[in-house]
C-alpha cells in the first residue's frame, strides 16, 4: 500500500497565472482585450475587417491572430493599417495564456486601446482557457445552425456577448432565430446579443457602439490618462 | 482535443510533487472534473498513455470523479 498525497491543485493554475500576468500587463497600459471565439469559418476575421475601420476613427486597435498554421489572417488585418501579431499553435486547438503573453511582447503596446484576440477556430477547447482578456465574445454563423448553442454550451455560457454572423444569408438557410435566442438567453441570461453581417454591414453600428462604450468605461475607470 | 495540453500539465505537476515527496512510483492519480468543463475523460486517458513519464508512471492508473461546476483539479496521488 503506497502513500496518498493530497494535491488539491487546479490543473489550469499554470494557465491562470499567465492569464493574470497578461491582465496586469494590459491594465497597466490601458489596453482593453476581447477574446473572440467561434468555429473555423464563422467569419471572425471578416467581421474584424469590417469593424476595424469603424473603430479606428475613435480608438487604436491591435489584433492577435491565433491559427494552427499560416500568417494569412494577420496579413489580412495588417492591410487595414493596424498592428497584427500572428500566433501559430502548430496543431494546438486553442490559444493559452502563455502564447498570448509571448505575443504581447511582440506588440508596440503603448499605442493600443483595444486588443482583439482572435482565438483558434473551435467551439470546444478555447472555452476552458482564460487568456487574461476583459471580455469573451462567442460567435455563431447562421450556416452552422441554431442548435450549436445547445450542443456546445460552454463557449456560449461563459461569454459576455454572443454574436450571430452572416445574417445576410438568413433567407437561404434554416436558422431559427427565435430558437437561438431562447437557448442563448436560457444558457446566458446576462450576455449582450448582437446580429451582424460583414458583407452588408448590418448590425456593425450597434456592435461598434457597444465596444466603444465599454472601452470608454474602462478608460474612465483608469482615470482617462492612458494615452 | 485540448486534453493533450491538460495531461501535459497534470504530468508536470505530478512529477514536481513526486520529486518533492520522494516517490519513485505513482500508482494512482485522482482527478476532479467539473461537468461544465469541456473535458472528455476518455481523451484524458488516451493522452495520458502517450504523455506519462517513464518508470515513475509506468503503472499509474488515472481515476476521476465528475463534480458540478468548472473545477478541474488533481485531488491526490498515490505512490511509494
Amino acid at each position: 500500500m503506497g502513500t496518498q498525497i493530497s494535491i488539491q491543485r487546479s490543473v489550469l493554475r499554470g494557465n491562470g497565472e499567465w492569464a493574470e500576468r497578461n491582465r496586469s500587463f494590459l491594465n497597466e497600459r490601458g489596453i482593453y482585450a476581447m477574446n473572440l471565439m467561434s468555429s473555423p469559418g464563422a467569419g471572425k476575421t471578416s467581421l474584424l475587417e469590417r469593424l476595424i475601420p469603424e473603430l479606428s476613427a475613435h480608438i487604436t486597435i491591435g489584433v492577435i491572430e491565433g491559427d494552427l498554421c499560416t500568417t494569412l489572417d494577420a496579413e489580412r488585418i495588417a492591410k487595414l493599417g493596424v498592428q497584427a501579431v500572428q500566433i501559430n499553435t502548430d496543431g494546438a486547438c486553442h490559444l493559452d495564456a502563455r502564447m498570448v503573453h509571448d505575443a504581447l511582447q511582440r506588440f508596440n503596446a503603448h499605442r493600443v486601446d483595444l486588443l482583439f484576440i482572435e482565438n483558434v477556430g473551435n467551439l470546444v477547447c478555447p472555452a476552458d482557457f482564460d487568456l487574461g482578456e476583459h471580455r469573451r465574445i462567442a460567435m455563431l454563423s447562421v450556416t452552422e445552425g441554431a442548435d450549436k448553442v445547445e450542443k456546445y454550451p460552454n463557449v456560449f455560457t461563459y461569454a459576455d456577448a454572443l454574436i450571430v454572423s452572416k445574417i445576410d444569408l438568413l433567407p437561404y438557410v434554416n436558422f431559427d432565430e427565435q430558437f437561438y435566442e431562447t437557448e442563448a438567453r436560457r444558457l446566458n441570461p446576462d450576455a449582450s446579443l448582437f446580429r451582424v453581417s460583414a458583407v452588408t454591414g448590418e448590425g456593425i453600428d450597434e456592435w461598434t457602439r457597444w465596444i466603444l462604450g465599454i472601452v470608454r468605461v474602462f478608460k474612465n475607470e483608469r482615470g482617462s490618462n492612458s494615452r | 482535443m485540448h486534453e493533450v495540453s491538460l495531461v501535459h500539465e497534470i504530468v508536470s505537476i505530478v512529477i514536481e510533487v513526486a520529486e518533492k515527496e520522494g516517490l519513485s512510483r505513482i500508482s494512482e492519480i485522482k482527478l476532479l472534473i467539473g461537468e461544465n468543463m469541456s473535458i472528455l475523460p476518455d481523451a484524458l486517458e488516451f493522452a495520458f498513455q502517450y504523455l506519462k513519464s517513464g518508470k515513475l508512471m509506468e503503472h499509474t492508473v488515472l481515476r476521476w470523479e465528475i463534480c458540478p461546476g468548472r473545477e478541474f483539479t488533481i485531488s491526490y496521488i498515490e505512490g511509494e
